[in-house]
């Protein structure tokens, strides 16, 4: 119907109906990539006041009224004529940009580490993991309790364990920062082959190697 | 030293203050001073501000321990480069040095250590030793008076 009506129109300043449509269709896709630019950076206002300075003063060519121009008049312009243009391209790279953002998002849950059980190494009780990581230190720089300076999050470990709940050893490897495999050891609260919660007794980067003249020194 | 033990003690759950970020230098927003005594890490200083504009001291970690705090959380190997400086990179300790100094830590208490030679820069005694946060640029906030520049990528903790 609509296509019907459109081309009742042609031509419409020398254009048929479907270039009549096409860029109909540009100038939304503009009003919605204007809209949603401002919606997006509603509350950057006050950064980027401050970048902008920040970069006229490293850049002064920034405040010539030539720069201003290309700046504020010129590359608007052609970047609304280019979305009013090629709006399909707009679109295709707003999809790209959705699929991205959905696989970083699945990318950044899986980063996020987890005991399983392939890392569980022996079941304890609470009285064996208080015994073995009891710390002292000769300067006194260390609460003599278990996990020392992390014994709250001992104690909320030990909250969280209900009835039936096992506590066991773990060891694990894991991918780091930069993707450097990082060792991690520690205690897990078990739950029906689930980790409730951990903790930490050691995270080290495992790609530091020590080579054959090191010096080893005593404890 | 181009490490951060106290990272570690943030990332095992260990209490964190809210520190406040004002240098592109020092994106954590605290410095720590560590010493080695008879083979341990200890964290002997913190210096930084936290978001309400208050001092950063070890209290504000570790209270109760306004002195030092043994690093027993700490496992892993320390860098501290020697020398001159061989290659510039801008990006949290990505330069590289003559040498660095590599102490082997598990538990917070030193286990080996060894020397990784890099090169031998042209001798030139003008140029700083060791390794320095270059310049940096400085945002305003509540307590610190705006300064400019610009520079090194990350401000190293202290031993």
């Amino acid at each position: 119907m609509i296509a019907i009506e459109l081309y009742s129109l042609n031509p419409v300043f020398g254009m048929n109906a479907a270039q009549f449509l096409y860029l109909v269709l540009g100038a939304l896709t503009l009003m919605i990539t204007v809209a949603s630019h401002l919606w997006q950076h509603r509350h950057d206002l006050p950064q980027g006041q401050i970048l902008t300075w920040l970069m006229e003063e490293r850049h002064p060519e920034r405040r010539r009224l030539w720069y201003r121009i290309r700046a504020w008049v010129i590359a608007p312009v052609l970047v609304v004529l280019s979305i009013v243009l090629l709006w399909p391209v707009v679109w295709w790279m707003q999809c790209a940009e959705l699929v991205k953002d959905r696989r970083a998002a699945r990318k950044r849950e899986e980063a996020v580490f987890k005991v399983k059980a392939q890392h569980l190494l022996e079941r304890l009780t609470v009285e064996e993991i208080e015994s073995r990581e009891m710390v002292y230190d000769p300067l006194s720089a260390v609460p003599e309790l278990p996990f020392g300076h992390l014994h709250d999050v001992w104690t909320q470990l030990k909250a969280a364990m209900q009835t039936k709940d096992e506590l066991w050893s773990f060891a694990a490897t894991w991918p780091g920062d930069d993707d450097t495999p990082e060792l991690r050891k520690g205690y897990v609260l078990w739950h029906r082959r689930k980790p409730i919660c951990y903790i930490l007794k050691m995270s080290n980067e495992m790609d530091v190697t020590r080579p054959n003249g090191s010096r080893t020194l005593g404890a | 030293m181009c490490t951060e033990p106290l990272a570690d003690y943030f990332a095992m759950g260990g209490r964190k203050p809210d520190f406040q970020f004002h240098c592109t230098a020092l994106w954590r927003g605290y410095v720590g001073c560590w010493e080695i005594l008879a083979g341990r890490l200890y964290l002997v200083k913190l210096t930084g501000t936290l978001m309400d504009g208050s001092d950063v001291s070890l209290e504000s970690v570790f209270p109760g321990f306004p002195e030092r705090v043994f690093a027993h959380w700490y496992t892993g190997t320390l860098r501290i480069p020697r020398g001159q400086r061989l290659h510039y990179r801008h990006m949290g300790y990505g330069s590289v040095y003559e040498s660095d100094e590599m102490l082997a830590f598990e538990q917070g208490v030193i286990r080996c250590s060894w020397v990784q030679h890099n090169g031998q820069a042209t001798p030139d005694v003008s140029k700083p030793q060791g390794y320095t946060a270059g310049s940096m640029t400085h945002f305003p906030s509540a307590r610190r008076a705006s300064t400019r520049g610009s520079g090194e990528a990350e401000q190293g903790e202290q031993t």
